[in-house]
């Protein structure tokens, strides 16, 4: 078990990743704050070793996505229908991040997550393939598709 | 357009309140686990503290602190513990070995073991042909004794002609058993050389509690030694009663019980 220092090390590393992962699987506050404590108390009680920072940041990003999809998935959410539509979006900016935002979290769920770990967290197929346990050629086509609709959505060929 | 995505990203940031949050989270849960884990010492402390009581439980069961001699011809000694448990059976002379040998009497109270041993082949034998049976208790206190002794005669064993009933003495058990006799043999035997001083331990060893009770009772009544020993009337003269058929020796039960009872009678 991991102690209280090294939780708040962790927190302040990794919590712009995770709010950044909850924002693209959920649309509840209360239910980002939810995973946000799981996570990292996930993280204070395994015994994992990681090898870098790298590792780690890995781990903190499959665990995200893991207790999102487990949140989504339960019997309480199923059934109940959320009283706000996107929370904790930035105020709009000059430079159109809202819109952006909006038009990737407009996509499938099953784009979004490529998209973010593409091309925010940087990561290439093969290794968003390691980390979704997903077939590397699955992950082009996500990708492909993706970028498709985020082009039909926002216009312009920029997305390559 | 690559770049609008990171920047639109960019733009996210965990607010310090919910980050806050989950560390006071956090916080309160690791120092609840780190309370519900004893440390090590407290642990040890009562793994050891198991322990002593188990070894002090072991130790007050198994330990004697009461016994009873009985003596007949077979002189026999329980020791019984706090809980009125017979603990350990010994015999002193071989008649007692062997009779403790036939009979199953540990780990029960000692009333059921004494009665046990009462109706036993070997014991009535002796019982039933004018025998004398001497039982001693020796509590770890007066009271206990005497509770003791109380008990027996509660339950009968006082009433009966050739049953005497008696209180031990702590100081003699030592003695006793250093000159191979249970401390009732020996509290009859001490009784026993002071009417008469030339009677022997390695003699008094030999004789029936009804031998040195006869004994006891001529010297009393001012009879020589000579008279009461040996070849007068002596020992086996004076005692045929309690003895088995001549030419056997008179500190052994026959070997077949209880067929050979009849054949004594």
């Amino acid at each position: 078990m991991r102690d209280e220092q090294e939780a708040c090390r962790a927190i302040e590393r990794y919590a712009d990743t995770v709010k950044r992962l909850c924002i693209i699987h959920l649309k509840s506050g209360p239910d980002t704050e939810d995973i946000f404590q799981n996570v990292f108390l996930k993280y204070v009680l395994s015994s994992a070793v990681f090898e870098s920072e790298e590792h780690e940041k890995a781990w903190v990003i499959r665990v995200t996505i893991n207790e999102c999809k487990d949140l989504l998935k339960s019997f309480f959410r199923s059934r109940t229908v959320p009283l706000e539509g996107l929370p904790d979006l930035p105020a709009q900016d000059p430079s159109g991040g809202r819109e952006v935002l909006e038009a990737v979290l407009s996509l499938p769920q099953r784009y979004r997550d490529v998209i973010y770990l593409h091309y925010y967290e940087g990561y290439s197929a093969v290794e968003i393939g390691k980390l979704l346990s997903k077939n590397v050629n699955s992950i082009y086509t996500l990708l492909h598709r993706a970028r498709t609709l985020l082009r039909k959505n926002l216009g312009g060929d920029e997305f390559e | 357009m690559n770049n609008r995505i990171k920047d639109a990203f960019d733009s996210i940031h965990a607010e310090e309140a919910l980050k806050q949050r989950a560390k006071e989270f956090l916080s309160e849960r690791i120092q609840r686990t780190n309370r519900r884990r004893s440390p090590v010492p407290v642990k040890l402390t009562a793994a050891c503290a198991c322990l002593v009581l188990l070894l002090a439980g072991g130790y007050s069961f198994f330990a004697p602190v009461s016994a009873i001699s009985v003596d007949v011809n077979p002189s026999v000694e329980f020791g019984i513990n706090l809980f009125d448990r017979v603990v350990s059976v010994v015999g002193y002379n071989e008649d007692g070995m062997a009779l403790i040998d036939s009979l199953d009497l540990k780990y029960q109270d000692y009333p059921s073991a004494l009665e046990k041993l009462m109706a036993s082949d070997r014991v009535s034998y002796y019982l039933e042909n004018d025998g004398l049976v001497s039982i001693t208790v020796l509590g770890p206190t007066e009271e206990k004794s005497e509770k003791m002794l109380a008990d027996l005669f509660v339950r009968g064993y006082g009433s009966a002609s050739n049953v005497v009933c008696h209180s031990g003495v702590r100081d003699d058990v030592e003695a006793a058993h250093k000159a191979g006799f249970s401390f009732g043999k020996y509290r009859a035997f001490l009784e026993l050389h002071a009417l008469d001083s030339t009677v022997t331990e390695e003699e008094a060893r030999g004789m029936t509690m009804r031998q040195i009770r006869d004994r006891m009772d001529a010297c009393s009544s001012g009879l020589s030694r000579r008279e009461n020993a040996g070849e007068g009337p002596g020992r086996h003269g004076k005692f045929p009663a309690v003895l088995p058929a001549a030419g056997r020796s008179p500190c052994l039960v026959p070997d077949i019980l209880p067929s050979g009872r009849t054949a004594a009678t």
